[in-house]
């Protein structure tokens, strides 16, 4: 079995015995998700790597307490989280959202494009204003394409969790938003 | 303000480019170098047996059991007594007995008497 198509369980038992392949491996197959969590508590992508490095040395120097029989997603992602955590705690600067500075222009239309620039300052403006983990619910589900039981296993919460908040979540952007499309309508 | 309008306004942050991912995978995987050669030189000489555990586990059970089904009826008691007692005795007039079993060094007659039996 080539080591892209090996089990979890099988990566980090070669793992613990130093194939550094497999854990190679292991990283290219959760790198997405892992740092979709991390960039929920870092404001930049650079931070967000950062995080996602540390979070996998953490992760490779705790293989050998690790219970094989449980599976890797969901402790992998706990350790992420984790780091990210005491991260954020650390760095007063990181309680701030980072927000894309530009999108991209599909429509040349100018009024359009005011009226997609003005969109994208209200849904972020609305976005820094959630809880948290509503938040991260509603971008990781709508923004970001993730499914909910994965969003779920990724934020150590169940999935009725996740729909309660990206439910939440939209509710709020939708009042936030309210205004701006009763202007355009006019 | 519908919900497609809301996920058009915002591009997913994270990247869609897989030589993104490979050359992050790379840096991520390169840097846990030091990892593991800390990892190794504190690695038990036992620890490449995890793999073989359930074997290993299976065999001692097996032999354990080997093991009690071939103790004689009556117990570990029993057979100290009767099984204790050597098969052969040693007889003193069998010289030849004696050449090899005797912790002494077999005389100088016993050598000549074995060496003209052959």
């Amino acid at each position: 079995m080539s080591s892209i198509d090996a089990s979890d369980s099988e990566l980090v038992r070669r793992t613990r015995e130093g194939d550094r392949e497999a854990f190679g491996v292991l990283v290219t197959r959760y790198l997405r998700p892992t740092l979709a969590v991390a960039w929920e508590y870092a404001p930049s992508r650079d931070d967000a790597e950062d995080l996602v490095q540390e979070g996998f040395h953490r992760a490779l120097r705790g293989l050998d307490g690790f219970d094989t029989r449980q599976p890797f997603r969901p402790w992998l992602f706990t350790i992420i989280r984790n780091v990210a955590r005491n991260a954020a705690a650390t760095h007063a600067r990181w309680h701030s959202v980072a927000i894309p500075d530009e999108l991209p222009a599909d429509d040349p239309d100018p009024l359009d494009d005011a009226y997609r620039a003005e969109l994208r300052d209200r849904i972020g403006a609305g976005l820094d204003l959630l809880p948290p983990m509503q938040r991260a619910c509603f971008r990781l589900c709508d923004i970001e394409g993730f499914e909910g039981n994965e969003v779920a296993e990724m934020l150590g919460v169940n999935a009725a969790t996740v729909r309660t908040h990206r439910h939440r979540a939209r509710a709020a952007l939708r009042k936030a938003l309210q205004g701006l499309n009763d202007e355009r309508k006019a | 303000m519908t919900a497609h309008d809301e996920r058009s306004a915002f591009e997913a942050r994270v990247p869609h480019d897989p030589a993104y991912w490979s050359a992050l995978a790379e840096r991520i995987t390169r840097s846990a170098d030091p990892v593991f050669a800390e990892l190794r030189v504190g690695q038990a000489w036992w620890n490449p047996l995890d793999r073989f555990g359930p074997a290993l586990s299976i065999g001692a059970i097996a032999a354990a059991a080997a093991t009690f089904v071939a103790l004689p009826a009556g117990g570990p008691a029993a057979a100290s007594n009767d099984d204790a007692r050597p098969e052969t005795v040693a007889n003193p007039t069998d010289l030849l007995q004696n050449a090899f079993i005797t912790p002494s060094l077999p005389d100088v007659m016993t050598l000549m008497i074995l060496g003209t039996e052959e």
